[in-house]
């Protein structure tokens, strides 16, 4: 097992954090390109937390109150119109 | 997901039932299955304080799903107790028998049924019927895991190796929990989050059944498997794809596998991206596959529920 393979695996659970949101639990948030979007709501279906949903338009977006950046609908994503953009330095410990 | 149309989760309700905002990992296969769950069960369901709030980081404030350590066998007997005494009322009330609560439907972790035996059967002699939902992330001390773990150096005895008995009775229990095996059942279905319109016809069958139900749900977990959490959902398909969980249901007494897989990819490929195993002895990987391979061939053959439960 290299050193890389120990960083990858598994998921980032902080040790000290704010109750009242999950933000500081992800290093980057999904994007949904609405070119591609064909609007079939797998994304919606599949997310663990509960943190997608439907806006007017009828397109899909995430609640960045509640989503903890962990990429399932971006797997689940039929288009793969969903991309992850960083919001924060990951630390030097969790770079991949 | 293959047999229906892209579109098909439009159909579900919109109206979301599972709280957000858990303390739950990144990506966690668990509150996944439990909220598909939520969907299913969606216009009707009602779940008590007590038993949603509580552990999944049990001494931290989070809101959470399921009782993972309190659950224990006088909370499922008074959860049945109550659902009783709420009926009766009803009915007293309405001078009918109409029922408030149509049928109870009880979450808990696999390890209850390895720790408190005795809850489920002591459960099941009750006159009120229920659901059962099993969720096994396999992550309590499993044995093919345990085996994995290299032995103390200093531990200088002779140690019972793992052979292909033990690979077998371990492979079988995946299945199905040999409670499971020796109790009557109405309905009896294995399933997995990353199958999620599978996973909600099987509950819905469940609440529909005359008597007790109980569906085994495998829920991957990264924290525990050791893969990347992104992957949770492909991971619960790689599962079903290589044979080591293959969904079936049982409806009194006759089995039907409803993904049926054409051509079982090697469990070689669904044991090597977790790293929970790098340590497993390589030279138990056939054994294994061989397990699974009969196992997979005894399912196809059997029609009946003694054929493969012995």
């Amino acid at each position: 097992m290299k050193k890389d393979d120990i960083i990858s695996f598994g998921s980032t659970i902080p040790i000290a954090t704010r109750f009242d949101t999950n933000e500081d639990w992800r290093f980057e948030r999904p994007v949904w390109n609405q070119e591609k979007c064909i609007q079939c709501g797998v994304c919606f279906l599949s997310c663990p937390d509960g943190a997608i949903h439907e806006n007017d338009e009828g397109y899909y977006e995430a609640d960045l109150q509640y989503c903890k950046g962990c990429g399932v609908c971006i797997q689940q994503c039929w288009t793969g119109c969903i991309t992850l953009e960083p919001t924060v330095e990951r630390p030097p410990w969790l770079i991949k | 997901m293959d047999t229906f149309s892209v579109y098909v989760p439009k159909l579900l309700s919109k109206k979301e039932q599972f709280l957000s905002g858990r303390r739950s990992c990144k990506g966690c296969g668990k509150a996944a299955a439990a909220r598909i769950a939520s969907k299913a069960l969606a216009p009707t369901a009602i779940a008590p304080d007590q038993v949603s709030e509580s552990v999944t980081g049990s001494v931290l404030p989070g809101r959470n799903f399921a009782h993972d350590t309190i659950a224990t066998d006088a909370l499922i007997e008074n959860l049945l107790d109550t659902v009783e005494k709420v009926n009766e009322e009803a009915a007293r009330a309405s001078q009918t028998r109409h029922k408030a609560v149509e049928k109870a439907v009880i979450g808990f972790n696999r390890r209850i049924l390895e720790d408190d035996f005795t809850a489920l059967t002591r459960a099941l002699k009750k006159d009120q019927s229920a659901l059962y939902l099993c969720f096994d992330n396999e992550a309590y001390i499993d044995e093919m895991l345990r085996e994995a773990i290299p032995k103390p150096f200093i531990l200088k005895e002779d140690v019972h190796p793992y052979g292909e008995k033990e690979v077998a009775r371990v492979i079988q229990e995946k299945h199905m929990p040999p409670v499971v095996k020796k109790s009557e059942f109405d309905y009896i279905a294995t399933s997995c989050p990353s199958h999620p319109f599978d996973l909600i016809e099987k509950i819905k069958k469940g609440i529909a059944a005359a008597g007790n139900a109980f569906i085994l749900i495998l829920t991957p977990c990264p924290t525990g498997w050791m893969f990347p959490n992104g992957q949770t959902m492909r991971m619960g398909k790689l599962a079903v794809a290589t044979g080591y969980f293959p969904l079936y249901e049982i409806e009194e007494g006759t089995i039907t596998i409803t993904q049926k897989v054409s051509k079982r990819e090697p469990v070689q490929t669904f044991l090597a991206q977790q790293k929970r195993f790098f340590t497993l002895p390589q030279q138990l990987m056939p054994v294994i596959q061989k397990e699974i391979d009969t196992f997979n061939e005894e399912l196809e053959k059997a029609g009946k529920l003694h054929e493969i439960f012995k």
